[in-house]
């Protein structure tokens, strides 16, 4: 619930910023604000929907760890 | 966005206060993990390895030659290359780590001072703040860090210096049983998180006449921060000893508990949380501001402020992603370090490489 009333609030003042970008013509600003909108809302839903998301730290751990395993090794 | 311009002394506040950040509260046990009772020195060593660092960030300042960092990028790198590295820098350095520090925002309040409220709510309300003051610009960012720079420093001595009461110098000693290798090690640490950061300053760098002024100012913050760190490990461990603060999450937050003069001045913590809840909020602003600024010239956009509600709303729902519990935290912290060095030393001497190659043939280079 929280989370809807989080992305109700982005969408509404996202809105606010594109009628006065819209103003000046700044159609590219829009297109690329509203494109990442776009997948925080996904995101939003995502979570809503009890799917799960890829954890990009796992990526950074498995990556490191050797290397920081060598280097305890190496200090300890 | 409007006004970009910050003083130099507000710029150092600014730093301060995000380097001692995130590092004010878990910095005590990571070191002390490592270095056990040698944890305080770790610190005046880190100091040291940084001013050689920032030698490789003032090379770079200087190939900037007075253009953005943003638009160096395209310099040396090309128009589309240049894009597509500051793209990747920007996202999984000063964007990554906001949301690494807007989780570790949800996860202190909630298990140490506020626990029934959820976590959503806790991260809607600081980017809140957040956007409102990175929406306004850096000058009003800088005048913010001049006016609570001293109430956090006053707040922060006041409550660290009455802890000598409880002061134990023998949980000092012995000093270096394990010899000079865990202190070095620890200090390889506090080095990466948080003094690598300090290549997201080079975003400042245009504010400033010339870049040796620029490295003043981030010399000048990482003494400060240091000092700052430096006061926070020694009195940890002279209040609490290292076979505790080991083991603690957030041993400063802990030790200050300890605090009983009088019957009177006592239950301290609250004003811990305060004081770590302000320099969250610069790091988290000085983190979002780079990242929009990172990404805005990767798209070529007029308007940067365009990007800060997707960015903030993302954030949101990535900072319940990063961490699924504490012991894959744990393991992170291990290896965070290194990934800071990729970005924070490895990265940069690439760059200024690629610069000096590039910009040779050029007078500014």
């Amino acid at each position: 619930m929280l989370l809807l009333v989080i992305m109700a609030i982005a969408i509404g003042f996202s809105f606010m910023e594109y009628r006065s970008l819209k103003e000046q013509g700044d159609y590219r600003d829009i297109t690329i604000a509203a494109s990442l909108l776009g997948i925080g809302i996904l995101m939003g839903c995502l979570q809503l929907f009890n799917v799960g998301m890829p954890n990009p730290m796992s990526l950074v751990i498995k990556l490191l760890q050797p290397t920081s395993q060598l280097v305890s090794k190496w200090l300890s | 966005m409007i006004n970009q311009t910050i003083t130099p002394r507000q710029a150092v506040m600014w730093f301060c206060l995000y380097q001692t950040g995130s590092a004010m509260l878990i910095l005590p046990s990571s070191l002390a993990t490592i270095a056990k009772q040698d944890a305080w020195m770790c610190i005046p060593l880190a100091i040291v390895m940084f001013l050689g660092v920032s030698t490789f960030y003032l090379a770079i300042a200087k190939q900037m030659n007075g253009a953005s960092f943003e638009d160096y990028f395209q310099r040396i790198l090309g128009s589309l290359l240049g894009k597509i590295v500051l793209f990747l820098f920007v996202l999984l350095f000063p964007y990554l780590i906001f949301i690494l520090v807007l989780r570790d925002l949800g996860d202190y309040l909630t298990t140490s001072v506020i626990p029934e409220t959820p976590q959503a709510a806790i991260y809607a309300l600081m980017l809140a703040a957040v956007y409102y003051v990175v929406r306004l610009g850096a000058t009003v960012i800088g005048r913010i860090a001049e006016i609570l720079f001293f109430v956090v420093m006053t707040l922060f001595l006041v409550g660290f210096l009455s802890l000598f009461v409880n002061a134990d110098w023998r949980n000092l000693l012995p000093m270096l049983e394990d010899g000079p290798k865990p202190v070095f090690h620890a200090s390889i640490h506090l080095l990466a998180f948080p003094y690598l950061e300090s290549v997201l300053f080079l975003f400042f760098v245009n504010q400033f006449d010339h870049a040796k002024k620029w490295r003043r100012i981030i010399v000048r913050s990482a003494i400060l921060s240091g000092f700052a760190c430096f006061i926070v490990t020694m009195m940890s461990l002279l209040a609490l000893s290292a076979g505790v603060i080991s083991n603690l999450t957030y041993p400063s937050y802990f030790v200050v508990r300890t605090i009983s003069i009088g019957d009177i001045f006592e239950r301290f913590e609250v004003v811990i949380s305060i004081i770590w809840y302000i320099s969250i909020f610069f790091r988290l602003a000085l983190l979002l501001y780079v990242s929009v600024q990172g990404f805005a010239g990767v798209f070529r956009l007029k308007y940067p402020r365009a990007l800060l509600i997707p960015l903030s709303l993302i954030a949101i729902m990535m900072a319940k992603v990063v961490w699924p519990n504490m012991a894959f935290l744990i393991t992170l912290l291990q290896v965070w370090p290194y990934y800071c060095i990729i970005f924070g030393l490895l990265f940069p001497i690439a760059l200024w490489l690629v610069g000096k190659v590039r910009l040779s043939g050029s007078s500014d280079a």
